[in-house]
């Protein structure tokens, strides 16, 4: 439960601040003149902060749309990220964000209608290309949705861009917005996917692998077409069984049909948010593992890294056809 | 360890007879403590309250996990006198610098934002607190603790009815002593983050005995530090490092963990 509401003195009779006030009438609500006030300062604890975070309401005034990394793609021709809010209610130990931003607050952009434009602006500047926005990279997708509306007030301007895809990155089980709605063809909800026994160890507050299942079932039932990330991997002595165990699970239920794309990554952390995730949690097996430095990066060992990619992907295989398969590198 | 910083003597008297705290004779400034408190009388104003902190910090060791707390009397326009308000947000009436203190949980205390003045004032211009130490305390305590263990607690002491000029010694002590209960449920709750805290980033005994027993240059060090907390986290039992004794230097020291946590195994449960 949010207990303390931050707004920009700027934003304070938006009415989307308004709307969200009235779900949290009994949090404490102080302005401020810019998030980054709170946000960005220094001698802040990220892991503290994890147990009780505040909801920071904010306007963001650049970069509603970037390009997305070259590694990533799931086959459109221009690739591109935007992300309405920064930080993400679950606690998973190898998110990159609690190496990245100083502080676990939650920041929701409420000028929604600036990052639309934009969409619209590059999807018809490309309109000969098909252009893939992705969703759910500084936060989940859906998880605060019944706070933020976000993808509610988003869906609408997919249905009018034929050349544009967006995806849904997540791991929470709030789809009963998308299934009181009519599908949108070109929306991909893609689910981050784990293995039980590292989302019981390493993925705090999402929700059970089955669950997520489950509410992607009841979205294959009804038209929506579905993406898997099994991304990052996670080593473990036990990773060949629990990685199959898992892809068994989750292939029984859903068809190959209902799957629009599949993608694999391994861990890959810059080493800045690597050390500061290391400061900030000592005492975590995973960081305690078997990882290395390799030229900015932190990742496992080339074998394992290869053992883990070619072994899922084998397995991966004998579920879908291989040009729903998308490899990250 | 908590620091509570207080500007005069009147304000710190009923927590010094609450926690028992004893005087530290011969320093610079007056300082009060028992094995978990340290209480500084900074006297008036920003330059004070930091030069008390910057002098409290580095004289008891520059300690890891400290917390700070801000105790003092405040003016606000029309709260009542004997107010206690936990300050959630502190701006600078000079810099126009804005500060947040993190959220005291499970603390039933209201709260309010503040202008920290340079003189004392009798117009209180909106619903803010007027005092003249927290923004100073705030940017000095951030220097040495993170923003989690940093609180400040106000009392109204004048608002516009009862003007500064009427507040004396006496009444001050008396405001303090009615509010005992109320900052002593904050100082509580500070001392269990302060224990959380120290629990995971406090001092490594087996470190410290590490670099007591053998050489290890700075940059051993960061490797050792690391290395024993790999092995926390992989095996959590120091028992077996007993063979470290059997080390003749650093050196043999780091082979011997890294060649151990080569074999060790990662599993997470199910």
């Amino acid at each position: 439960m949010i207990q303390t509401i931050y707004i920009e003195k700027e934003i304070i009779d938006h009415p989307r601040v308004e709307q969200i006030l009235t779900r949290f009438k009994h949090a404490e609500t102080i302005v401020c003149e810019h998030y980054g006030e709170i946000f960005n300062r220094k001698a802040q604890n990220f892991r503290f902060q994890k147990k009780n975070p505040a909801l920071i309401l904010a306007k963001k005034h650049k970069g509603y749309v970037l390009p997305s990394p070259d590694a990533y793609s799931i086959g459109g021709d221009k690739n591109y990220y935007f992300s309405h809010m920064m930080n993400c209610i679950y606690d998973c130990r190898y998110c990159f964000l609690q190496g990245m931003y100083r502080s676990a607050n939650y920041v929701l952009f409420v000028n929604f209608e600036d990052t639309h434009n934009e969409i619209r602006r590059i999807a018809n500047e490309h309109a000969n290309k098909s252009c893939h926005f992705f969703s759910g990279y500084d936060c989940d997708s859906l998880a605060l949705e019944p706070v933020t509306q976000f993808v509610e007030n988003t869906l609408p301007l997919f249905d009018e861009l034929t050349n544009a895809w967006i995806e849904l990155r997540t791991k929470s089980t709030q789809v009963r917005s998308l299934l009181d709605r009519p599908v949108v063809n070109n929306c991909v909800v893609a689910f981050s996917l784990s293995p039980d026994n590292i989302v019981k160890n390493l993925e705090d507050k999402t929700p059970s692998l089955q669950k997520r299942i489950e509410a992607m079932k009841k979205l294959q039932d009804k038209g929506w077409a579905l993406g898997f990330r099994f991304d990052p991997l996670i080593y473990s002595n036990d990773f060949k069984q629990s990685y199959s165990e898992m892809f068994q699970q989750v292939f029984d239920v859903i068809s190959s049909d209902s799957v629009h794309s599949v993608s694999l990554g391994n861990f890959r952390m810059p080493e800045k948010f690597f050390k500061n995730m290391v400061k900030l949690y000592p005492d975590e097996k995973m960081f305690a593992g078997p990882l290395l430095e390799k030229e900015g990066m932190t990742s496992y060992p080339d074998h394992l890294e290869h053992e883990m990619m070619s072994f899922c992907e084998q397995k991966i295989l004998e579920f879908i056809p291989a040009e729903k398969y998308f490899p990250c590198h | 360890m908590l620091y509570i910083v207080c500007a005069l003597h009147c304000e710190a008297k009923p927590l010094i007879d609450y926690y028992k705290l004893s005087a530290d004779t011969d320093s610079a400034f007056t300082v009060f403590s028992n094995q978990n408190i340290k209480l500084i009388i900074a006297g008036i104003g920003k330059v004070s309250t930091a030069a008390a902190m910057a002098y409290l910090y580095a004289r008891d060791g520059e300690r890891k996990c400290v917390g700070w707390l801000n105790v003092g009397i405040a003016g606000h326009k029309n709260l009542s006198i004997g107010s206690l308000l936990n300050l959630n947000k502190i701006t600078d009436a000079v810099s126009s610098l804005n500060w947040y203190p993190a959220r005291l949980p499970n603390i039933n205390c209201k709260t309010s934002s503040c202008i920290t003045v340079d003189m004392p004032v009798n117009a209180y211009e909106n619903q803010s607190v007027y005092e003249m130490e927290a923004s100073a305390f705030m940017a000095t305590a951030l220097r040495f603790s993170p923003n989690e263990l940093i609180q400040v607690l106000k009392i109204i002491s004048d608002n516009e009815d009862n003007h500064l000029e009427n507040i004396n010694k006496s009444m001050v002590k008396e405001l303090v002593m009615k509010n005992i209960e109320g900052i002593n449920a904050a100082v509580t709750v500070m001392q269990q983050q302060i224990h959380e805290f120290s629990a995971i980033y406090g001092e490594d005994e087996l470190y410290i005995k590490c670099v007591e027993k053998w050489h290890f240059s700075q940059y051993q060090r960061n490797v050792l530090q690391r290395l024993l907390q790999r092995w926390r986290a992989l095996t959590d039992d120091t028992r077996q490092l007993k063979v470290l004794d059997e080390c003749k230097d650093s050196k043999a020291v780091i082979a011997f963990l890294e060649d151990e946590l080569e074999q060790c195994i990662v599993e997470f449960s199910s």
